[in-house]
C-alpha cells in the first residue's frame, strides 16, 4: 500500500482529485478514478473559509490518494525480481515465480500476462 | 413436461402435413369442375381407391401414384412427355353454349351470334383449364383450318367492350360450358336450352390418368350413360335431345395447337380481353419472378445505403424499411400460392396491413432522427402516438372478421370481391395518409436548411411523383390505375429515404471509414460506453481508466505514457480522442536538462578556482605585511639597539633600563597597532588612553611625571591613534632625555579635528621627531605646532578627523 | 344426497393435505381468475344483448321490406287494373257500336269470320294501347265467340286477341319487341308485327280459370267483377302468365267477353329482383293462401338466383314472434306475408298474399357465421389467456424450482447465483449455512473423507510456486482483499491465481476451499498441504 501510495502521481486540479502511476515496464500511466472537491467551484472572499477550504482540500486529497492506491492496487504488482511497479499487462505468471516481462524476457521464462 | 411438448408439437405436424397416413390407400383425384359425376360414378368400378382433392398440380398427384380425373388436354402431353404413363378416356364433353331461358329468349346459334344478342357471356367454372378448353373451342370453331388464339381474343374483346363477358359467373343468362353439366342442371329444375355452335366446337375426351395400369370394372359404360354422361365412343344417354352428337374430337396433332391457343391463357384474359391491371403481375410465374426481382432489388438497395453511410440509427430504419417490404411481398407471394380462398387467404389478406402500415410510421421516425445525434435522448416521446395507432389500426384490420368495422363482407358473396369499406377503414387510411403527408412535411422544413441542390431536387420529384399518380388515379390513368400500388408503396419508401439520405442531414460516405483509418491522425472516436468506434491506424487502444479520466475532464490534456499525451473533445454519442507524440519534445527537454547540469559544474569549479586564488593571494598579502613588519622591527630594534648603544654611555643604568622597557612597550604596542592597521580596525579612545596610561606608568620609573588626559572617548581612527601613540611615545622619550620631570598632556576632540596637546617641562624646540612620524602626520595632513605660552612652550599635533575617523 | 357432499368433502380435505406444486396452484389461481373473468365477460354480453339482436333487426328489415314491397306491389297492379277496367269499358262501347252499326246480335258472330275480323281490326288499337301505357307485358281480349262451333273442341274456343311483349331480360327492359300470340294472322300481317313461334288463332279458355263461369254469368257489376287468374302456363310455350280478367259488359248486361292484363312469370322476375341483404337473398312472392299455405305454384315469384325456391312448391306458413316460417317441406324459408285485396270478384275468392322470404338457410349460416366467430374470437382468448397463465406461472416458479434442483445437488449457492427472489435467496442462504454449521459442528466425517483429502492433498503438486503461496495465505487465515498487499501483488493477479487453484484442486468455490482446509486443520493434517 505504501509503495503504491509513493508512486501515486499527483494529477489534482482544484476542482477534483486524481492520481496516477505509471507502469515501470511499458510507461503507460494508469488514472485513478477522479473524485471530485466538495467545493469545487466555490470562491469565497473571506480568508477564514478561504483557509477552512485549503485545510478541506488537503484532507480530502488525502482521503482520495488512499482510494486511488486502493484502486491501484486491483492492477498493479510489484515485480519479486527487479522491484518495480507493473500494470496488469506487463506482468506474467510464470510457472515458477510471477514477474514482470522485461525480467521474463531476460530471464527466458514463459508466461502469461494477467490481462491479455 | 418437454415430452409433452413434443408430442403435441407432432401432433400438430401430422395434423398439418398429414405424412403420418399411411400411402396405402391410393386416391382418386378431381381438380377440375364438371367432372365430379364422372369421378362419383367411376368411384363404384376402380377398387382400391378413394376419393380425394388436393390443391397440388395433377402432375404432382400422378407422380403420388395417384389417379387422376382430367381432359384429355392435360393427359396426351403429360403421356408424350413421359410424365405420365396410363391414359384411360371413359367419357365426352362437349364446350356448348346453355341459355337460361328462365331469363331470356335470345336467339343463339353459334360463337359469332353471341355478339348479337344483348345477354351477358359468363364462363361458369373458376378453374383454368375450363377456361382453356372454352378457349380452344372457341378458337376451333372461328378457323377449324388454322385455329388462332388472336380470334378468341378479339371475340372476347368485343364481348367485354360491350361489358357483357365474365369469368366464374354461373348466373349469367347466356354459358360456355360443357353438355353434361348442362343437361345436369336441367335435371336438377334449371331451364337451359343446349345450343351447339353452328361454326364448330370441341368435345373432349375426359378419363383417368396414372402412373400405374388400372383396372375399371364391367358395366363402367353403362354407369356412365345412367349418369347422363357422354361415352367417348359417341354414344349418348337417351336425355340429350335427339340427334345430339359429339362435335370434332382431337387428334394427336391437335393438341400442338390447342397448348398454342390456350397457353397462358389466365394471362392473356386479363391483359387482352379485360384490360384490367395491365401492370401487374397476371399469373403464379410472373408472381413468382416478379417477387423475387422486387426482393433482390431492395435487398441490394439496402446492401449500397449500409455502404453510403454509418450511423447505425439510420441504419436500423434502413433494415426495418426492407424487412417491411420484403416481407409484404413475401406474404403476397405465399397469399398467391394458395389456391383456395379460404381463411388463411384472407388472414393473409389482413396481414398486409401489418407491412403497409407499417412503412409510414417509419418513415416519420426516420425524419425525426434524420438530423439529431445519435444519443438519442431527444424527445422522441411524441413517436408514441403514431406507434400506438399503428398497433391499435394493426389489431383492428386483423380483429376485422368478429365485428366488420373495417372490410364489410357480404355473407353470401365472395369475400375477395364482395366487400365494401367500413369507417374503420377510412380512419385507418387518414391517419396512415396524415402520418405520411406529416413525414413529408418534416423532411421539407429539415431539407430546406440543406445546401445540396440535389437534395431539393429529389424532394420535388418525390412529391412530383406523389402528386402524378394521385392525379393518374382519379382520372384512371392506366399506368396508374391499373398499376401494383404495392410496388408503388415500396417505390415512394425508398424514394422517400433517398431523398432523406441527400438532404445531407445524415452523414453519407462511401469511404469515410476507410479513409478514417488510413489517416495518419492518430484519432480515435469512442461511444458513450467508451468502447472504439473508430480509430486510425497505430493507435494504441485506449484503456478504461484513461477514458473515465478524460470524460471527467476533457480540457486538461492526458499522459498516457511519457512520450504520448492525450487531448479529447467530446462528440455526439461520445468523445473524440487524438494524440500528440512527446517523444522529441522530451528529447530536447532531457538535452536541455544535461546542458544545464554540465553548466553548473562548470560554474562550481570556476568558483572553486576564485576561491583558491583568493586564498594564495591573502597568503601573499600576509606575507608581504610580515616581511613589512619584519622590517619594521628591525628597524625599530635597531633604533632601539642604537638609543641602547647612546643610552649607555651617558645615562644611569636605570634610564636606561626604562628607557629600553618603554621602548620595548612601544615596539609591542606598535606590533599591536600594526596588526590592528591591517586588519583595518579602528580604536576606542579609551584603549588608547590604557595605551598612554602604561608608557606613563614605564615613565615614571624614570621619574618622570607624566599627566594625560584624554578627552577622546569613541572610536579613532587607527592610523591616526597610531600617530597619537607614536607622538606621545616620542614626546615622552625627548621629556626623559631632557631629563624633565613633569609634562602635561591632553588628547581632544575639538572642532573636527585631533588635538594632542603637550606642556613639556623642558624646552621643546630642541625635540625633533622622528622621520617616521612626521611622514605619518603630513600623510594624515595634519602638523606639529609648538605654542608659546608665557611660561613654557607647548606642543600641539594636529590632526584632521575628516573622513579618517568614519573611515 | 348427503353422503355425496359428505364424500366432496372428505375428498376436499384430503386434496388439501396433498402437496400441491407451485406452479400448479398458481395456474389453477389463474386459470380460475381468467374463467371468472371469462365469464363475466360472457354474461356482460349476453346481458347486452350482443347475442339475441340478430332476429329483432331481422324483423325490422324485414317489415320495411315488406312494406316497401307491397306499396309498390299494389300500385302496380291498381295501375293494370284501372288500365284493363278502362279498356273493358272502351271495348263494350266499341263493340256495341259496331253490332249496332253491322245490325247483328253479338250472338250472331259465331261462325262468322268477316265479322270476327271486323270486331278485332276495332278491338285492336284499344288492346295495344293498354299493352303499351300499362306496367305489364301482355294485354288481351277475348270475345264469347268462336269460328267455327263445328270444331271438337268449340266449346273452349274463343276469339280474341293476345298481344305480349318478348325478347324480355333483365339487361334490356327498355326496348321489348311486340309480339302477335293471339288472333286472326290478317291483323298481324296489317300491322306489320310478328307472329309469336306459338302463335294460334283462338284462346283456349279452358286453359284459363272462371273464364267460361264469367263469361256466362250475368253480372250486374262488372266493374267490380275484375280478378286475378292463378298462374298458368301458356299454351305451347315455356312461360306462364297471371292475367287479369275484365268481363266485357254491354249496356244491357250481355257479357261479350273477357279483357286484362298478363303479367308472365319472367316479367315477374325481372321487376321484382332479389334483394341481396346481409341475411341472404330476399325474394318477392305474390301468391295465393290456402288452408295456411301459400301457394307457390298459382302465384309468382320474384327473382329466385340465390335461392331454392323453384316456383312450384306450396309453402306452409308457421306464424312467429318476429318473423313467420314457410316450409316448403324439403327447405324452409322465413319472411312476413301480407293479404293484398288485387282481385274484387264474386266469382273468385282467391285471397292474395304478397311476401318476403329469405332462405333460413343462409340465415342460420348468417347467424351461425356471427356465433362462429364469436365462439372462436373467445376460444382463441381463452386459449391465449391459459396460454399466458400457464407461461406466467411456470415463469413464477422457475427460479424456485431451480433453486431447489440446486440444493437437492448439494450445490452451494453463491451469491451471484441469485435466484431473483429474496425470499428464496435468503431461504437458500439460511440453509446453505446451517448446512455448512451442521457439518462442521458435527464433525463426524464421511467414510471416504481420507480419500478425498489424499486425492486434494495429492492435487496440490499441480500448483506453482506463486500459488502456494497464495494458498498458503488463506491457510493463515487472510482474506482475498489482504493478499494484494501481503504479496505485493495486483487483485487481478491474484483472482487469476484464484481461479487457477480452484481448478487445479478441484474445488468450486472459495467457501469449498476453505472447508477443505478447515476440515484438514481439524484432521491435523495441514501441514501436508503446505
Amino acid at each position: 500500500m505504501n509503495l503504491l501510495i509513493d508512486h501515486l502521481e499527483d494529477c489534482s486540479t482544484p476542482n477534483y482529485f486524481s492520481f496516477a502511476i505509471r507502469c515501470e515496464v511499458c510507461g503507460e500511466f494508469w488514472y485513478s478514478n477522479s473524485i471530485p472537491f466538495s467545493k469545487a467551484g466555490q470562491v469565497t472572499d473571506y480568508v477564514d473559509k478561504k483557509e477552512l477550504y485549503d485545510v478541506l482540500y488537503q484532507k480530502e486529497k488525502q482521503r482520495a490518494q488512499l482510494a486511488a492506491a486502493k484502486e491501484a492496487r486491483e492492477h498493479f504488482s510489484q515485480c519479486p525480481i527487479c522491484r518495480r511497479l507493473v500494470c496488469d499487462s506487463c506482468f506474467l505468471i510464470c510457472d515458477e515465480m510471477d514477474m514482470c516481462k522485461e525480467c521474463a524476457t531476460r530471464m527466458k521464462e514463459a508466461g502469461e500476462p494477467v490481462i491479455p | 413436461m418437454k415430452a409433452r411438448i413434443i408430442s403435441i408439437v407432432l401432433l400438430l405436424g401430422l395434423l398439418f402435413s398429414g405424412c403420418t397416413i399411411s400411402r396405402e390407400t391410393r386416391y382418386l383425384i378431381v381438380n377440375v369442375e364438371g367432372l365430379e359425376e364422372y369421378s362419383k360414378t367411376l368411384q363404384d368400378y376402380l377398387a382400391g381407391y378413394e376419393m380425394g382433392i388436393t390443391t397440388d398440380t395433377i402432375y404432382a398427384e400422378v407422380a403420388k401414384g395417384n389417379a387422376v380425373a382430367c381432359f384429355d388436354v392435360q393427359a396426351i402431353p403429360a403421356i408424350n412427355q413421359g410424365v405420365a404413363n396410363y391414359w384411360y378416356p371413359h367419357a365426352l364433353s362437349t364446350v356448348v353454349i346453355a341459355v337460361d331461358r328462365t331469363q331470356t329468349d335470345a336467339v343463339i346459334t353459334g360463337w359469332k351470334s353471341l355478339l348479337d344478342s344483348k345477354e351477358i357471356v359468363g364462363i361458369s367454372s373458376n378453374s383454368i383449364i375450363r377456361d382453356m378448353l372454352v378457349m380452344g373451342s372457341i378458337s376451333y370453331g372461328l378457323d377449324p383450318i388454322s385455329p388462332s388464339k388472336d380470334d378468341v381474343l378479339n371475340l372476347l374483346k368485343e364481348l367485354e367492350n360491350n361489358d357483357r363477358f365474365m369469368l366464374e359467373d354461373s348466373k349469367s343468362p347466356i354459358l360456355l360450358c360443357l353438355d353434361h353439366e348442362v343437361v345436369a342442371w336441367n335435371k336438377a329444375g334449371s331451364n337451359y336450352e343446349i345450343i351447339v355452335p353452328k361454326e364448330g366446337t370441341l368435345s373432349f375426351q375426359v378419363g383417368l390418368l396414372s402412373d400405374i395400369p388400372l383396372t375399371i370394372d364391367e358395366g363402367f359404360d353403362d354407369a356412365l350413360l345412367a349418369a347422363e354422361l357422354p361415352l367417348a365412343n359417341g354414344s349418348y344417354p337417351k336425355q340429350y335431345p335427339e340427334g345430339y352428337q359429339s362435335a370434332h374430337k382431337l387428334s394427336d396433332e391437335d393438341y400442338k395447337w390447342f397448348l398454342n391457343v390456350t397457353d397462358d391463357c389466365s394471362r392473356d384474359l386479363r391483359r387482352k380481353v379485360f384490360k384490367s391491371r395491365l401492370y401487374t403481375t397476371a399469373d403464379l410465374r410472373e408472381h413468382i419472378l416478379f417477387a423475387i426481382g422486387i426482393i433482390a432489388a431492395i435487398l441490394l438497395w439496402k446492401g449500397t445505403v449500409y455502404h453510403r453511410m454509418i450511423r447505425p440509427n439510420v441504419s436500423k430504419v434502413v433494415s426495418i424499411l426492407c424487412w417491411l417490404m420484403v416481407g409484404w411481398i413475401m406474404l403476397r407471394l405465399f397469399k398467391y400460392q394458395l389456391v383456395t380462398e379460404n381463411e388463411l387467404s384472407r388472414l393473409c389478406w389482413y396481414g398486409y396491413y401489418i407491412f403497409q402500415l407499417a412503412l409510414p410510421v417509419t418513415l416519420l421516425y426516420l425524419t425525426e432522427i434524420m438530423d439529431q445525434a445519435e444519443d438519442g435522448s431527444h424527445s422522441l416521446n411524441f413517436m408514441y402516438i403514431p406507434f400506438t395507432i399503428y398497433i391499435l389500426s394493426v389489431l383492428l384490420v386483423l380483429t376485422n372478421d368478429w365485428h366488420q368495422l373495417v372490410f364489410i363482407f357480404d355473407p353470401n358473396g365472395n369475400w375477395a370481391k364482395d366487400y365494401s369499406y367500413g369507417i374503420g377503414y377510412w380512419f385507418i387510411m387518414i391517419f396512415f395518409v396524415l402520418i405520411f403527408i406529416l413525414a413529408i412535411i418534416k423532411l421539407f422544413c429539415k431539407g430546406r436548411r440543406s445546401n445540396y441542390v440535389k437534395a431539393k431536387v429529389l424532394l420535388l420529384l418525390l412529391c412530383g411523383l406523389l402528386f402524378l399518380y394521385i392525379i393518374g388515379y382519379i382520372y384512371r390513368v392506366p399506368l396508374a390505375w391499373e398499376s401494383d400500388i404495392t410496388i408503388f408503396i415500396c417505390v415512394i419508401a425508398v424514394i422517400f429515404f433517398e431523398t432523406v439520405l441527400h438532404t445531407g442531414l445524415i452523414p453519407v460516405n462511401i469511404q469515410y471509414q476507410r479513409l478514417f483509418a488510413n489517416a495518419p491522425i492518430g484519432l480515435s472516436l469512442l461511444d458513450d460506453k467508451g468502447n472504439m468506434v473508430l480509430s486510425s491506424k497505430g493507435t494504441p487502444p485506449i484503456s478504461r481508466s484513461i477514458w473515465k479520466r478524460l470524460c471527467i475532464d476533457m480540457d486538461k490534456p492526458l499522459l498516457r505514457d511519457n512520450d504520448t499525451q492525450l487531448h479529447a473533445i467530446s462528440i455526439h454519442g461520445g468523445i473524440a480522442v487524438w494524440q500528440e507524440n512527446l517523444a522529441v519534445l522530451n528529447r530536447i527537454r532531457k538535452e536541455i536538462k544535461e546542458v544545464q547540469i554540465r553548466l553548473e559544474t562548470a560554474n562550481a569549479l570556476l568558483k572553486e578556482e576564485e576561491e583558491v586564488k583568493k586564498r594564495l593571494l591573502q597568503a601573499e598579502t600576509n606575507r608581504k605585511l610580515f616581511e613589512h613588519l619584519e622590517r619594521d622591527m628591525e628597524s625599530r630594534i635597531n633604533a632601539l639597539v642604537e638609543l641602547v648603544d647612546g643610552q649607555s654611555q651617558i645615562k644611569q643604568a636605570n634610564e636606561s633600563i626604562a628607557l629600553i622597557i618603554l621602548c620595548l612597550c612601544h615596539i609591542k604596542r606598535r606590533c599591536n597597532l600594526f596588526f590592528l592597521a591591517c586588519q583595518g580596525n579602528k580604536l576606542l579612545g579609551e584603549e588608547l588612553s590604557v595605551y598612554l596610561d602604561e608608557l606613563i606608568e614605564l615613565a615614571s620609573y624614570d621619574g618622570l611625571k607624566v599627566l594625560i588626559r584624554c578627552g577622546q572617548s569613541g572610536f579613532i581612527g587607527i592610523n591616526n591613534a597610531t600617530i597619537c601613540y607614536d607622538f606621545a611615545f616620542e614626546t615622552i622619550t625627548w621629556a626623559l632625555k631632557d631629563t624633565a620631570s613633569v609634562l602635561m598632556g591632553y588628547l581632544e576632540n575639538d572642532d573636527g579635528c585631533l588635538m594632542f596637546r603637550f606642556l613639556p617641562g623642558s624646552d621643546p624646540n630642541k625635540w625633533y621627531f622622528s622621520d617616521e612620524l612626521i611622514a605619518g602626520i603630513s600623510k594624515a595632513n595634519g602638523n606639529i605646532v609648538y605654542k608659546d605660552l608665557d611660561d613654557a612652550i607647548g606642543i600641539c599635533l594636529v590632526l584632521p578627523l575628516g573622513g579618517e575617523i568614519d573611515g | 344426497m348427503l353422503k355425496k357432499l359428505k364424500e366432496i368433502r372428505a375428498l376436499n380435505a384430503f386434496a388439501k393435505k396433498q402437496s400441491i406444486g407451485m406452479q400448479r396452484k398458481l395456474m389453477l389461481y389463474w386459470v380460475s381468475m381468467i374463467l371468472v373473468v371469462f365469464s363475466t365477460v360472457i354474461f356482460l354480453l349476453s346481458i347486452a344483448g350482443a347475442f339475441s339482436q340478430d332476429d329483432k333487426q331481422l324483423h325490422e328489415v324485414m317489415k320495411l321490406y315488406l312494406k316497401n314491397t307491397q306499396d309498390h306491389l299494389v300500385d302496380h297492379f291498381d295501375n293494370i287494373t284501372a288500365k284493363s277496367l278502362n279498356l273493358s269499358k272502351e271495348l263494350s262501347r266499341e263493340i256495341e257500336l259496331e253490332l249496332s252499326k253491322e245490325g247483328v246480335d253479338f250472338d250472331e258472330i259465331n261462325d262468322d269470320p268477316q265479322l270476327l275480323l271486323h270486331l278485332q281490326e276495332v278491338m285492336y288499337p284499344l288492346v295495344n294501347t293498354t299493352l303499351q301505357t300499362a306496367d305489364c307485358n301482355g294485354a288481351y281480349v277475348i270475345l264469347n265467340a268462336t269460328i267455327n262451333t263445328a270444331l271438337s273442341d268449340a266449346v273452349n274456343s274463343r276469339s280474341g286477341i293476345h298481344l305480349r311483349y318478348s325478347n324480355l331480360s333483365s339487361s334490356s327492359p327498355v326496348s321489348p319487341t311486340v309480339v302477335y300470340f293471339r288472333g286472326i294472322s290478317d291483323i298481324a300481317l296489317q300491322k306489320n308485327l310478328e307472329l309469336h313461334n306459338r302463335w294460334n288463332l283462338e284462346f283456349d279458355i279452358s286453359q284459363i280459370p272462371l273464364c267460361f263461369e264469367m263469361m256466362n254469368a250475368t253480372l250486374d257489376r262488372p266493374a267490380e267483377n275484375y280478378y286475378w287468374t292463378k298462374r298458368i302456363n301458356l299454351k305451347d310455350t315455356w312461360e306462364s302468365s297471371m292475367l287479369l280478367s275484365v268481363p266485357i259488359v254491354s249496356s244491357d248486361g250481355t257479357v261479350y267477353g273477357v279483357c286484362g292484363a298478363e303479367i308472365s312469370a319472367l316479367y315477374f322476375q325481372f321487376s321484382y329482383p332479389m334483394v341481396e341483404d346481409k341475411f341472404g337473398s330476399v325474394v318477392t312472392v305474390l301468391a295465393p293462401i290456402e288452408d295456411n299455405r301459400l301457394v307457390l305454384a298459382k302465384g309468382l315469384v320474384g327473382s329466385v338466383s340465390g335461392t331454392y325456391l323453384d316456383s312450384q312448391e306450396s309453402l306452409v306458413i308457421h306464424q312467429g314472434r318476429y318473423f313467420n316460417e314457410y316450409d316448403t317441406g324439403n327447405g324452409k324459408y322465413i319472411g312476413l306475408h301480407k293479404i293484398v285485396p288485387i282481385s274484387n270478384s264474386e266469382l273468385d275468392d282467391t285471397v292474395w298474399a304478397v311476401a318476403i322470404m329469405v332462405p333460413q338457410d343462409s340465415y342460420v349460416a348468417y347467424i351461425a357465421d356471427i356465433k362462429q366467430n364469436w365462439i372462436i374470437a373467445a376460444m382463441i382468448l381463452l386459449c391465449i389467456l391459459l396460454a399466458f397463465s400457464f407461461f406466467l406461472s411456470r415463469r413464477f416458479v422457475r427460479p424456485i424450482t431451480e433453486s431447489l434442483k440446486r440444493f437437492q445437488q448439494e450445490e452451494m449457492l453463491e451469491q451471484a447465483m441469485s435466484s431473483g427472489i429474496s425470499e428464496v435467496d435468503e431461504l437458500a442462504e439460511f440453509l446453505n449455512a446451517r448446512a455448512r454449521n451442521q457439518r462442521l459442528e458435527q464433525g463426524d466425517l464421511p467414510p471416504n473423507i481420507a480419500d478425498l483429502f489424499d486425492q486434494f492433498i495429492e492435487r496440490k503438486h499441480l500448483l506453482t510456486t506463486a500459488e502456494r503461496n497464495i494458498l498458503r495465505y488463506y491457510i493463515e487465515g487472510h482474506e482475498i482483499a489482504d493478499i494484494p498487499d501481503l504479496a505485493f501483488i495486483s487483485m487481478s493477479t491474484v483472482r487469476k491465481h484464484n481461479r487457477n487453484i480452484y481448478e487445479k484442486l478441484g474445488v468450486s468455490s472459495r467457501d469449498e476451499l476453505m472447508l477443505y482446509i478447515d476440515l484438514l486443520r481439524r484432521c491435523g493434517r495441514l501441514n501436508e498441504l503446505l
